[in-house]
């Protein structure tokens, strides 16, 4: 019997292990949205990066509930701020590609 | 278009925003408050009290089976069980047992008296949108009866986002469970939700090799169908649950290796049947400042008959909950709760408590009904200073009257340091059969003494939350201290003679302090990391004059949670070590081989848990093992191999009764964004 455990734990470790952000490459993009309705709290914050992470290409998502934004990073060679737009809708969101002043450090952050 | 857009802003605010729970705050706590500080899964609320916010999300981070298995995660609650054989458990906060803390659904005091026991397995972890704990006095608003704090259960709602939802599990141990729910919108106003569960343990186990199952094997079956009515002036909510449960322990032919003919095996059947439902109406008469008139109806019925060898202890127990509140804020600084409530319990017994089954049947009914009111007032200075003042007064037709006084205090000294202080008191009507009847699974006689009084005490806490950001770190250090002091407990004296159990109100010194710290550090993104530690001192009167440990709690427990949630959390894994022990042990006796009947004193224990999940856009499977340590309680019936003998006794526990263990599970979710 602990036999049996051993192993299972031991699988367990290659598989979180295989888990690890694989390294960002040069296509890797960032776009900033602003979404309608607006996001009031956690839950609009979980709603959106809980379903927007399972977006191909979608590495990284950031929501901003002060300034109403959401940051994603992506692979451009595998999706398009289209698509993301889209993958918004689904989950009743108006996305808008923010044109506004984007802080530098903020994309920095979002790599 | 207009009527469209206010229910999107209701639905947007009351819905999303407060994980399901709408306004108004007399029907649901409200935690759309501002969140100060933990990262990941629970939450401080900047509320008045010392409330915690366990998460669905949370939820998963260990198999979570039900209610009971949901704090795992949280150094605040332990779960423990009482006996070996019945597998009831029952919840400790601030050391204290589980009958001090109110448990509620959905702010509706639920599992009092002969609930109690296995209260903890009736909520499935699937049905569960959240658990709030708030630690020390807590609100007056829904009664008189919390002692050391409350727990309430949030329940997946049928307002939420249509959805379906699917959940399997199983363990080593052959148990499989299932869980479905799913709910719908009918037209503009209306939903409706159902959830379902069902498990089931295929077979007993027998790993130390006492002829007892180390588990009873439980199969039940529930389900609740519910329904929501979200209008601009008036919320109705309602729902029935139905829950059949039976539990299979003790002895079984397949590992008793030496049954004499003519010995019956020692078996315990324990079979309930339970009804719980409510309907809550509140009238919105301005929905600017909170204002609203709300009334409460919720009832249930327990008829639970319970075999322990020869030992009968049938309990039929009945409730009815009405509550009528008023509540409106005035320039979102004051806010006022007032309101009326009568509570009304019959529990009517058939019970024969001898061990070698004669004497006849004894029967005893009891009715207490209680009719009160509170007023709770409320200040919230820009989020800087927030109190809570409530006082209740009510009258219960056994135990005449009670005042009720509570008060909270928190001052937020900055953004990163958070002071809170409360006190309050507390009462507790005893019913023994009913919640110690886990008892009877031993020889030890039953001395219930016949005119029991009221329990009272008051509770005092202080605590203080502080976030630092070491190298851009978020660091987060709290430390709280409560104390206990009861003026009238009801006790379980298992030291005055080790072959029985004393009952008794007892009027003497009988205290409890909590010391608990607890570290928090956002090492990455991705790494969550809490090192709590917290230390109890329970004492009272169990022999002679002297103040001693109350036995069978531990002194210490430690928690270190390690998360670690990659690839924006497609990923999950989970790391949990808990060190809890040493403690007292009840006073043994002397065997006829001149040895100790079982040690004075039992040492710490370390468990381990650990799980990986990988999170698809509407699967997640997990792994998982528990208590991968192994470590058990040895012997933990005493006087197994004769269960008819005097020395039989399975409710010397302080440890876990499994060992290692692991768990498979899937959850499958698909929703329709709204």
């Amino acid at each position: 019997m602990k036999k049996l455990i051993f192993i299972m734990l031991l699988a367990m470790l290659p598989v979180a292990a295989m888990s690890a952000p694989a390294g960002k490459d040069d296509s890797s993009k960032t776009v900033v949205f602003t979404v309608s309705p607006k996001m009031h709290c956690n839950n609009c914050e979980n709603k959106i990066k809980n379903n927007i992470r399972y977006e191909k290409g979608v590495s990284r998502i950031a929501t901003d509930l002060k300034k109403q934004t959401v940051t994603v990073t992506y692979d451009s060679e595998k999706t398009n701020t289209d698509n993301l737009s889209k993958a918004f809708k689904k989950i009743g969101y108006t996305a808008k590609e923010c044109k506004a002043d984007v802080p530098a450090e903020k994309n920095k952050t979002a790599k | 278009m207009g009527l469209r857009r206010v229910l999107t802003a209701v639905s947007a605010t009351f819905v999303l925003c407060s994980h399901g729970q709408d306004i108004p705050d007399s029907l649901f706590e409200t935690i759309d408050e501002v969140v100060i500080t933990y990262p990941k899964g629970v939450r401080k609320l900047n509320k008045a009290t010392n409330t915690e916010l366990i998460t669905a999300s949370e939820l998963t981070r260990a198999a979570c089976c039900n209610l009971g298995e949901s704090f795992t995660t949280n150094p605040s609650v332990d779960v423990n069980y009482s006996d070996a054989a019945t597998g009831a458990r029952q919840i400790r906060l601030l050391g204290l047992s589980g009958s001090y803390v109110q448990m509620m659904t959905e702010t509706i005091p639920n599992f009092r008296g002969a609930s109690a026991p296995y209260g903890l397995g009736y909520i499935p972890g699937p049905w569960m949108q959240s658990i709030q704990v708030s630690k020390g006095a807590s609100s007056v608003k829904n009664g008189y009866e919390s002692i050391t704090g409350q727990i309430n259960v949030e329940m997946k709602k049928p307002q939420l986002d249509p959805s379906l939802s699917i959940n399997g599990y199983y363990d080593m141990m052959n148990k499989a469970e299932f869980n479905a729910d799913g709910n719908v919108h009918l037209g503009r106003n209306w939903s409706a939700g159902v959830l379902t569960h069902f498990e089931n343990g295929f077979t007993g186990h027998d790993s130390n090799d006492d002829g007892f199952m180390d588990m009873p094997r439980i199969r039940q079956i529930s389900a609740m169908p519910r329904v929501a009515y979200l209008g601009t002036n008036y919320v109705f909510q309602a729902a029935a649950k139905y829950l059949d449960e039976r539990r299979r322990g003790g002895q079984d032919e397949h590992h008793v290796h030496n049954m004499v003919a003519g010995v019956p095996l020692y078996k315990i059947n324990i079979d309930t049947r339970r009804w719980e439902g409510f309907a809550k109406n509140a009238y919105i008469f301005d929905r600017e400042n909170d204002g609203n008139i709300a009334l409460i109806v919720s009832g249930s019925s327990h008829d639970q008959d319970a075999s322990y060898g020869l030992r009968i202890c049938d309990v039929k127990e009945s409730e009815l909950y009405s509550s009528l509140m008023f509540e409106r804020k005035w320039n979102e600084k004051h806010q006022l709760s007032t309101g009326l409530s009568l509570v009304h319990d019959h529990y009517n017994f058939n019970y024969r408590l001898s061990t070698d089954g004669s004497g006849n049947m004894s029967h005893k009914t009891s009715n207490e009904t209680v009719a009160g009111g509170y007023v709770q007032y409320t200040l919230n200075a820009d989020e800087k200073v927030v109190a809570m003042a409530g006082v209740r007064l009510d009258h219960s037709s056994l135990y005449g009257m009670m005042f009720t006084p509570r008060i909270h205090l928190r001052y937020n000294v900055s953004q990163d340091i958070s002071l809170n202080a409360s006190a309050g008191r507390g009462y507790r009507s005893p019913h023994p059969l009913a919640e110690y009847s886990y008892m009877l699974a031993s020889s030890r006689r039953m001395e219930i003494e016949g005119n029991l009084s009221r329990e009272a005490a008051w509770n005092y806490g202080a605590g203080v939350t502080w976030t630092v950001y070491p190298a851009g770190k978020k660091l987060t250090l709290s430390g709280e201290y409560y104390y206990t002091d009861f003026s009238n407990q009801l006790m379980l004296n298992l030291d005055r003679d080790p072959h029985a159990a004393y009952i008794y109100s007892y009027r003497g010194s009988s205290y409890s302090h909590a010391l608990q710290t607890e570290v928090s550090l956002e090492a990455t993104e991705d790494i969550t990391l809490t090192a709590a530690w917290r230390l109890t001192d329970v004492k009272a009167c169990y022999t002679g004059d002297k103040l001693t440990q109350k036995p069978l709690t531990s002194r210490n427990k430690g928690l270190f949670t390690f998360g670690w949630s990659p690839n924006m959390g497609l990923w999950q894994t989970d790391i949990t070590l808990a060190v809890n022990g040493g403690g007292r042990m009840p006073t043994p006796y002397v065997t006829s081989n001149g040895g100790l009947s079982w040690p004075e004193r039992y040492k710490a224990y370390v468990q381990l848990n650990a799980q990986v999940t990988r999170n698809f856009r509407h699967w997640s499977v997990y792994i998982g093992g528990e208590n991968l340590t192994n470590f058990r309680q040895r012997n933990p019936i005493v006087g197994a191999s004769d269960p008819w003998g005097e020395n039989f006794d399975a409710t010397m526990i302080y440890g876990p009764l499994q060992g290692a263990m692991v768990y498979v599970g899937f959850r499958y979710n698909i929703t329709k964004y709204l």
